[in-house]
């Protein structure tokens, strides 16, 4: 989704990562944006089917991300400078994943508040400032820490955010 | 004596040995640290493989003579930190927290000193009689790593032994210093040892007040695991002290939902931070990993050249080694020259004249009899074959292959609700499935243990049966292709299904992949003679049993009526009737019955299309008795029940439906 006011966009349980903490968790429609913490009244379920299957949309997606892959690097930071204070010009917060194979990045924060996934965190030394080097996407993630490799599947590298140099 | 080990024995705090008690040493650490090598450097070759009560873990005690005293020391399976993540794990912390461990020490890989630390400040809070033993050392010079152990000894207060295990280097250092720690008395609580300080202080603090000792563990070590959110000691305390968990709760609410973290996250991220200002001045690295190591590792993991070398290591490894040598050159050698020639005659010959009575001789040297039949099974069939796989799969395990394995496969494992973890209980059950099915204990959720026991009882034929069937088939490679596309598809589509069928969440995985390294050979044989030695045990009285359950029925002809109970169904399946002996011997162990099909073929009863027949459903049929038991004791009675129950109709209903097939297409092979 995207957020209606700084224009960011993020999945859904980025946005509710955000809110981990607040009082009012369990029982709120509402929806941060994960940049500017701007409330956003998540769309409804009609809206998500009809994306779901908007096939002419993924596509152009999909053939639009491809032909764009090479220039959209830092697209979404220096689009607007308001926000880019807090965050530098070529510094991004971005799920491991999508960083480029070979790059590597600080550990910023962990996009979970499950239990499991944190200890699988820990078992792997993830923590915030921990410098971390993508080796591998596919077909699972490898990474390596410090001297050593680790390997994840998608779901549990895009818990981690990292920030890049 | 150096200086430093002066220092440790002027500390205070000494107590006096205890003398005449054989002291109990735990070795532990992260998996791939080299723990089980370190422990046959101390042992010898004196191991017994045993099993922890109630949960069976494969855990090694090994007697240890240092100095002039006799030590029992315990190898535990590899763990991350004192909270588990999976039953394995689980079954280490339970070692340490249950038994009470003299001294305990902990093997971490060198090169990361700070992702192991944290493990060490856990284990100093258990108990302070830890020793440090910074393994693989040759590695770490490799990669340019220089570690001021001396300097690091004095901020942990307890022995920093730098070793390298596999050539035993730093071996005599250890025990010297384990001779020296209780020949002059064993360092107290509290010695010399620093207690880490956290942010949460405070709330540690009162909650220690709170706590009382229990047995060996300090009330801190306790407050510590209860605020990670240790479950299991939780609800022992809460049986005890009742304010201490409502405290807990407390404390927790106001950490965890006002400033928005996860206590147990947050306590792990404190002891790796001061980890890292330890690993910050005593270890500095200078030098670049390894290029080779780089690219071949680079070439394993793509996807591309990692499958093709998948393909060749089954090739040469199952196939050629296991499967044409093994199962072909020495079973035929064994079977047909050292007990078809000399052995046999000779029993049977020593039989008829010293045993008068002609049931008992039936017993022994009969044709099912317990020497000709079920020792010369065990012994000329499936023992050559199994233990050639457990030396494959020790090469595959010690070079570090597994792991890279899991993790090309894991996206393909997924589809059939298991993680890439599931690959080694899946690898190691082409050798023994019963074996395999206690390995699935090493996956994270029960969701995947049930369903790898599923696909294990049902599909992965061990390597007994490998070997059997890949001599009846080797003269028909239309049948044996035919055989493996079944056997492959059924394995797909029981798994694909049950993932859809079984409740629970998807899994997740993760992985350490250690540094590809070379075997040692020795540690290879240990290890490759441990598990045949445990395959033997578990094995050899069931053939015995089986041998003496046949002669026991053929004596009051239970078994002939057995058998024309069997063979019905597999006149059905369009088998010779002969071929129902086989499905009885096949209830006992699937190889025992694939072996009598071996004997079958030999006497020209099937035709291909018949072994074919045969061999789809003695290897998708009911598991052995052996793997039936350790279904039930690691999954309960009903699940086993239910697998069984689904297993044996699936197995005759396929081995119909492929019969139809064969019949309807006209295929003659």
């Amino acid at each position: 989704m995207k957020c209606s006011l700084c224009g960011f966009e993020f999945s859904e349980s980025e946005g509710r990562s955000v809110c981990e903490g607040c009082v009012l968790l369990k029982n709120c429609s509402l929806i941060k944006c994960p940049r500017c913490h701007f409330e956003l009244v998540p769309e409804s379920e009609v809206t998500q089917w009809r994306e779901r299957f908007d096939f002419r949309k993924k596509l152009n997606a999909f053939w639009g991300r491809r032909g764009k892959r090479k220039n959209c690097e830092g697209a979404v930071t220096s689009e607007d400078p308001g926000m880019g204070k807090t965050l530098n010009e070529n510094k991004k917060i971005i799920p491991l994943p999508d960083l480029k194979v070979g790059e590597r990045a600080e550990v910023v924060r962990i996009g979970t508040r499950d239990r499991y996934s944190l200890r699988k965190m820990i078992a792997m030394g993830v923590f915030p400032k921990t410098e971390i080097e993508l080796v591998q996407k596919f077909p699972s993630c490898v990474f390596r820490i410090g001297q050593s490799q680790f390997s994840a599947d998608q779901e549990l590298a895009s818990l981690i955010y990292v920030q890049t140099r | 004596m150096t200086s430093e080990e002066k220092s440790k024995t002027d500390l205070p705090g000494f107590k006096k040995a205890r003398a005449g008690q054989a002291g109990k040493i735990a070795i532990v650490g992260a998996p791939n640290v080299g723990k089980s090598v370190l422990f046959n450097d101390l042992t010898g070759s004196y191991v017994t493989v045993s099993n922890y009560p109630g949960t069976t873990v494969e855990i090694l005690r090994g007697q240890a003579k240092i100095g002039k005293r006799s030590f029992e020391v315990i190898d535990t399976p590899g763990m991350y930190s004192l909270i588990p993540l999976s039953e394995e794990e689980n079954v280490a912390r339970e070692i340490l927290i249950n038994e009470k461990m003299d001294l305990v020490i902990h093997v971490m890989d060198a090169k990361n000193l700070e992702r192991m630390l944290p493990l060490t400040f856990e284990l100093i809070e258990l108990s302070p009689e830890v020793i440090l033993v910074l393994n693989m050392m040759d590695e770490a010079r490799a990669s340019g790593v220089q570690i001021d152990h001396f300097l690091l000894e004095e901020m942990l207060g307890i022995p920093v032994v730098p070793a390298v295990s596999t050539s035993g280097e730093g071996i005599d250092r250890l025990r010297e210093i384990i001779e020296k720690r209780f020949s002059h008395g064993l360092l107290g609580t509290a010695g010399g040892v620093p207690v880490l300080r956290y942010s949460f202080e405070e709330e540690l603090r009162k909650l220690e007040a709170l706590v009382p000792n229990e047995r060996h563990m300090s009330s801190r070590c306790l407050a510590l695991l209860l605020l990670k959110g240790d479950e299991e000691i939780k609800r022992r305390i809460s049986e005890k002290t009742p304010e201490a968990v409502r405290f807990l709760e407390g404390a927790l609410e106001t950490r965890e939902c006002f400033r928005e973290k996860n206590l147990e996250y947050e306590i792990a991220g404190e002891q790796r931070s001061m980890a890292r200002c330890m690993a910050s001045q005593a270890f500095e690295i200078t030098g670049k990993r390894s290029i080779k190591s780089f690219h071949l590792d680079r070439f394993l993991m793509k996807p591309f050249t990692g499958i093709p070398f998948l393909l060749l290591v089954l090739y040469f490894g199952l196939y050629k080694f296991v499967g044409q040598f093994g199962a072909g050159t020495l079973v035929g050698f064994i079977e047909g020259t050292v007990f078809g020639k000399f052995l046999n005659p000779f029993f049977v010959s020593v039989s008829a004249k010293m045993i008068p009575w002609e049931s008992l001789r039936d017993l022994l040297t009969g044709e099912y009899g317990v020497i000709t039949l079920g020792l010369r099974y065990a012994v000329a069939l499936i023992l050559p074959i199994v233990t050639l796989f457990f030396l494959v799969f020790s090469v595959l395990e010690d070079s570090g292959y597994l792991p890279r394995l899991a993790m090309l496969l894991d996206r393909a494992f997924k589809k059939i609700g298991l993680s890439g973890r599931a690959v080694i209980p899946m690898v190691l059950g082409l050798g023994c499935d019963t074996m395999a099915t206690m390995v699935t204990r090493t996956l994270p959720t029960k969701r995947e243990r049930v369903i790898s026991t599923i696909l294990l009882a049902l599909a992965v034929p061990c390597s007994a049966q490998l070997g059997v069937i890949f001599a009846l088939l080797s003269g028909h490679p239309a049948a044996l292709a035919i055989w493996g596309i079944v056997i492959g598809m059924v394995f797909l589509v029981t798994g694909f299904c049950s993932a859809r069928l079984l409740p629970g969440e998807r899994p997740s995985f993760y992985m350490e992949l250690p540094p590809l390294r070379l075997p040692n050979l020795s540690n290879l044989l240990v290890k490759t003679y441990a598990r045949v030695k445990w395959y033997l045990e578990e094995v050899i009285p069931l053939f015995f049993l089986a041998s003496f359950l046949i002669w026991l029925g053929q004596l009051t002809r239970t078994f002939d009526l057995a058998i024309a109970a069997l063979e019905r169904p597999v006149r059905l399946l369009g088998l010779p009737s002969e071929s129902a002996a086989a499905f009885l011997f096949g209830f006992f162990r699937r190889d025992y019955g694939v072996a009598g099909l071996y004997d079958l073929r030999r006497q020209g009863v099937l035709n291909g299309n018949q072994i074919l027949i045969a061999c789809v459903t003695l290897t998708l049929f009911l598991p052995c008795i052996a793997q039936f038991l350790m279904n039930i004791k690691e999954r309960g009675w009903k699940t086993a029940v239910a697998i069984s129950g689904f297993v044996l109709c699936l197995s005759f209903g396929i081995a119909y439906l492929l019969n139809w097939v064969l019949l309807k297409t006209g295929l003659v092979l």
